[in-house]
Order: C-alpha cells, then sequence, then structure tokens
C-alpha cells in the first residue's frame, strides 16, 4: 500500500501539535515556577501568588469556560441548524443582528450589567455572559458548514429515500462538522480567554492574580495570571483541536 | 428635495454641537451656578477663611496633578486643582489614576509633580514597613521623613479626616445578630461561618493592612470560601443587598455607608491602621514653589470625617460631580468666591 508524501507530512505535523504544544507550555510553566522559586516574595505577592489560588484559578476558569462552552452549543447549534432550514429565511437577519448584538457590548461592561440586574453570583454572571460573547461565532460556524454541503449529495442522499431529518443528521450534519468545529474552537478559545474578567465580578480566575497585583505594583502576580490565563486559553485549543481531528468524518 | 436635505444636514449639525457643547460645558458651567451660599465679599468670607486669590501668588506656575480612581479621590483632586487655580497657578489634573499605586508611579516616573496619597497606604506598601505606627500624625510624620529620605518626595501638612477601612453589613442584620464592634463580627465569624460572607477587593484581600489586620487582631480565620472577590465600587451595592455578601469592606468615610442604610463596625481597637491625606509633591518641585503646600494647609482644616463624609455622598448618592462638590466646599469655607 503506497503512502502519499502529502500524508505522511500532514501525519507528523499533526505529532508535532499533539506533543510540541503540551511541551512547550509546560517548559514556559517549569520556567515561571523555577523563577518565582527564585524571587523573594513580600507578603503581598505570598498572598496572591500560591498554589492554593493557582488551582482554585485554573478550576474557576476550567468550570466557567466548560459550562459557557455547553451553553453556547446548546444554544447555537440548534438555531445554526434552524436558520439553515428554507423555512427560516426571512427571520435569519434577525437573529444574526441579536447574535452580534452580544458580541458588539465591551464585555466587562455586558459582565457587570448582568452581575447588578440578573444575578449575584459572580461565576454564573460570567458563564452567562460569556456565552452571550460566543454565540455568534457558533452560530455563524453551524450556519455556514451546513451551507457550504454540497447540494448535490444533499439531493442524491433525498433521492435515494431519506427523510429530511435523516438527510440533515446522517449527510449535512456530518459534512459540516469540521467548520461547525473550527467555530467551536473559536468559541472555546474566546471563552476561556475572556473568562479573566470574571475576577471584577467575584468569580476568580487567573483574572485575580492580574487585578491584585497590577492595583498594587506587582508585577510577577501580574505576569503569573497572565501566564495562567494563556496557558488555559492554548491549552483548551489544543484539546479542541485534537477533538476537531478524532470527530473529523473518516473520508474527508 | 435638495433643499431639505441641506436643512436636515444643518440641523443634525446643529443637534451634534448642542450635544457636545453640553457633554464638554456641563462640569463647568454647573460649578458657577452652584454657589455655597456664601456672599464672599472681597477679603472677607462667612466661612472664616481666607480668600486664597489674596492669600498667595502662583500665578506662572504649572503643576501636574494625579488622583486615584474612587470618589474621595476625584473630590481631593478637585479640591487642590480649584485651590491653586484660584491662586494663579495652571493645572493639569490626571484623574482616575488606578488605586491604590497609579498616582505614586506616574509621580515616581515624572509624570506628575504632585499626588494625593495616604499615610498608611504610603507606610506599609511604599516604604515597606511591616507593623503601622499607633498614633496617626506619628505615622505622617514617619512617613513624611521616610519619604523625603528615601523618594525625594515631600508630603504637605495631612487633612485632619482619618479615612481607613471598616466592616459593614446591611441594618436589619446588625439588628438581628446584634452586631456592633469588629468583636462581635469576629465572634460572628467564628461562630456562624456558614454566613460569614464577605465582598472585598482584591488589594483589601491581600494588603498587609488590609483582612489580615482584622484576622490578627482577634485571632480568626475568615474562611477563604466565604470571601468573594469583586470590583470596590460593587461591594456597597453588594452589602445592602445581602448578595452575594452580608459583609462587605467599606472606606469610612464613604457617603454610601449612610445612604444605603448599612451599619459601619465600630474598630475601638484600631484593628485597621491610619490613613490621613496629604499631597505628595516632588521635591525639587516643592522647594521652588513652597507656596503649593501652604494652599493645601490652608483649605484642609475644616476637612474631618464628617465633612468629608458629607462631600462624598453628594457625589456617590446626590449625583453631584465632584467638581461641584469641591467648589461647594472651597466657597462655603470661604477660600474661593
Amino acid at each position: 500500500m503506497s503512502i502519499a508524501a502529502g500524508d505522511v507530512s500532514r501525519g507528523s505535523l499533526r505529532v508535532a501539535r499533539y506533543v510540541g504544544v503540551p511541551v512547550g507550555v509546560g517548559i514556559a510553566c517549569l520556567a515561571m515556577y523555577v523563577y518565582v522559586g527564585s524571587q523573594e516574595l513580600d507578603s503581598i505577592e505570598q498572598r496572591i501568588i500560591n498554589w492554593g489560588n493557582v488551582i482554585r484559578a485554573a478550576q474557576e476558569q476550567i468550570s466557567i469556560s466548560l459550562w459557557a462552552t455547553l451553553l453556547t452549543l446548546v444554544i447555537a447549534v440548534p438555531i445554526g441548524i434552524a436558520l439553515t432550514r428554507p423555512w427560516a429565511r426571512g427571520i435569519t437577519p434577525y437573529v444574526i443582528a441579536v447574535a452580534n448584538i452580544g458580541q458588539g457590548f465591551p464585555a466587562i461592561g455586558l459582565l457587570f450589567g448582568i452581575y447588578i440586574w440578573l444575578t449575584r453570583n459572580g461565576a454564573r454572571a460570567t458563564i452567562i455572559g460569556l456565552t452571550a460573547y460566543a454565540i455568534l461565532p457558533v452560530l455563524r460556524g453551524t450556519m455556514v458548514g451546513l451551507q457550504q454541503v454540497d447540494r448535490g449529495v444533499i439531493k442524491s442522499a433525498r433521492g435515494m429515500g431519506m427523510s429530511k431529518a435523516a438527510v440533515l443528521f446522517r449527510v449535512e450534519l456530518p459534512l459540516s462538522v469540521p467548520i461547525l468545529l473550527t467555530g467551536v474552537r473559536t468559541a472555546l478559545v474566546l471563552t476561556v480567554a475572556t473568562s479573566v474578567l470574571g475576577a471584577f465580578i467575584g468569580a476568580g480566575t487567573f483574572g485575580r492574580f492580574i487585578t491584585a497585583g497590577q492595583t498594587q505594583g506587582r508585577q510577577l502576580a501580574v505576569a503569573v495570571g497572565a501566564l495562567g490565563a494563556a496557558v488555559m486559553a492554548i491549552m483548551a485549543d489544543w484539546l479542541a483541536g485534537i477533538a476537531e481531528d478524532l470527530l473529523r468524518p473518516k473520508g474527508l | 428635495m435638495h433643499r431639505s436635505l441641506t436643512t436636515a444636514r444643518w440641523l443634525a449639525l446643529a443637534l451634534a454641537l448642542v450635544l457636545a457643547l453640553a457633554a464638554c460645558g456641563g462640569g463647568d458651567d454647573a460649578a458657577s451656578d452652584e454657589s455655597g451660599g456664601t456672599e464672599g465679599a472681597a477679603g472677607s468670607s462667612e466661612g472664616g477663611g481666607q480668600l486664597l486669590s489674596e492669600a498667595y501668588d502662583l500665578s506662572g506656575v504649572d503643576v501636574r496633578l494625579g488622583s486615584k480612581d474612587f470618589t474621595e479621590q476625584l473630590i481631593l483632586g478637585q479640591l487642590a486643582k480649584q485651590a491653586w487655580e484660584a491662586t494663579g497657578a495652571s493645572v493639569d489634573l490626571t484623574e482616575n489614576l488606578p488605586s491604590p499605586a497609579g498616582a505614586r508611579e506616574a509621580l515616581l516616573a515624572g509624570e506628575l509633580d504632585a499626588a494625593w496619597e495616604y499615610t498608611g497606604t504610603a507606610w506599609i506598601n511604599y516604604l515597606n514597613n511591616d507593623a503601622p505606627i499607633d498614633d496617626p500624625m506619628e505615622q505622617y510624620e514617619a512617613v513624611a521623613e521616610g519619604d523625603l529620605e528615601e523618594n525625594d518626595i515631600f508630603w504637605t501638612e495631612p487633612a485632619p479626616f482619618d479615612d481607613t477601612y471598616g466592616l459593614a453589613t446591611r441594618r436589619e442584620f446588625a439588628d438581628e445578630n446584634g452586631l456592633a464592634t469588629l468583636q462581635d463580627v469576629a465572634d460572628f465569624v467564628e461562630q456562624n461561618p456558614d454566613q460569614a460572607t464577605l465582598c472585598l477587593d482584591a488589594t483589601f484581600a491581600t494588603r498587609d493592612d488590609g483582612l489580615v489586620r482584622f484576622e490578627d487582631n482577634f485571632g480568626v480565620d475568615w474562611p477563604d470560601d466565604q470571601l468573594t472577590e469583586q470590583e470596590f465600587a460593587v461591594i456597597y451595592q453588594s452589602t445592602a443587598d445581602g448578595q452575594p455578601c452580608n459583609f462587605g469592606e467599606v472606606f469610612t468615610t464613604d457617603g454610601r455607608i449612610q445612604s444605603l442604610d448599612l451599619a459601619l463596625m465600630e474598630d475601638n481597637e484600631s484593628t485597621f491602621i491610619s490613613y490621613l491625606s496629604s499631597v505628595m509633591i516632588a521635591n525639587d518641585f516643592y522647594e521652588e514653589n513652597q507656596d503649593l503646600a501652604a494652599v493645601i494647609e490652608t483649605i484642609t482644616p475644616p476637612l474631618d470625617e464628617a465633612r468629608m463624609t458629607e462631600l462624598n455622598a453628594l457625589v456617590d448618592v446626590e449625583g453631584e460631580f465632584p467638581e461641584d462638590a469641591a467648589a461647594q466646599y472651597l466657597q462655603e469655607e470661604g477660600f474661593i468666591e
């Protein structure tokens, strides 16, 4: 069996990505760990930079991001599917406009607004705000993914006697998965990165390192927070990339 | 068709100009309308203070002044600006510098000539001491000496008011649980940890002169998961609503304590340290223009806790602009007309 040269290079590129990213992130974290260890931390820095806070921040950030992504998928994907159906042609621009509003608000204003008017639970308010933020990319990803499915393939499926629902689930969605997943990946990284704003309303995350450090001039704390937030976003992107590769239907 | 388009365009332009003027000029116009009630005949005034324009002459002096990002600082910044301008100086005020260290850093970097600061904040955070000095004036002296020696920064004599940290809770909660002092709060935290929720900001949580002072003084460890760190400005409303916290970190001269009917817990053990406010001036600049300090020291004596809280409330509760509250004070005290 002959293996095309393209397959080999694509394969090795993939391996490089699978291995390279965590290794790179690990090196960066190790470097920061060694550096912080070598510094004499004053009492304020000790209260901000410690393992307990790092683990708590990571947990909060992961939890908020997962919930927000889940909510986004649950809301945006069905709506995206619905908007690509023929009967929805009229309302599509309005729905897109509403989704645009979520992205148009400056994130921090949105979070404060939700915190004051909807819920005083910082984590929940952040999740709601991030969901509003991420709906647009996932919605668009779903729609574009479905719209780019070859009409000919759909017609032949219908011609074979498949019902509309069957066509949707067994032909359209699988074929739209690559683009849909790209949209989800974008939303996930956006969500993880923006979740740091939750620190302003009591949701913690690595934003806490950044605000506490920046207002008191402790740049090391800011650096640790920034690295933590970046690591979270990069690892989320990495995991999403693996998921993309795994979920891509064979033969595409 | 063409004619009505042009008319519409002129109307739109006129409307935009009106809005722009209203937005830019609003503060200044209000200041001149808002008379504090003093007639201020030349040379004398009801407030008993001396007219700054007659006592000092700082014409030709250009000062770059800074103030931090909460109401009291905005008012103080405006007070200094208006007072100096009354003597002929020209003042470039940068407001909303991030607290606690934003104004200080700009001063040290040479971007500002003067900035308001608190003695306690400087003692613990800039001069890197671990323990405060109990007597407020002694602490001020130590700060003034230390900063002049180490950093070439001159501190004016402080205003009388002490704006320190406090813990507050909503009135009903205080009454229900018999809470009046910080000791009561400490006992409550030990006996009812699940109800001891506290809203605080990141700086109070981590500063040596913050929550740790309370914990050390009363030997109580406030459980980490009962702390909600959030933006300082949101704390008052959160505390008043009891959501997400029953207790809140406050500044003792904030006008919202009264307006939201919060019960400020009494600190009779000097748990939290003293924060008198002064203007830091780059020493070289001060040496050339020593009247800058004299002006500040002239206008601050009437500014005690009650007065400062009143001014803060004018802004936070009644919605006045800081510059108007400052102008009102200066007029009422007879420093400007």
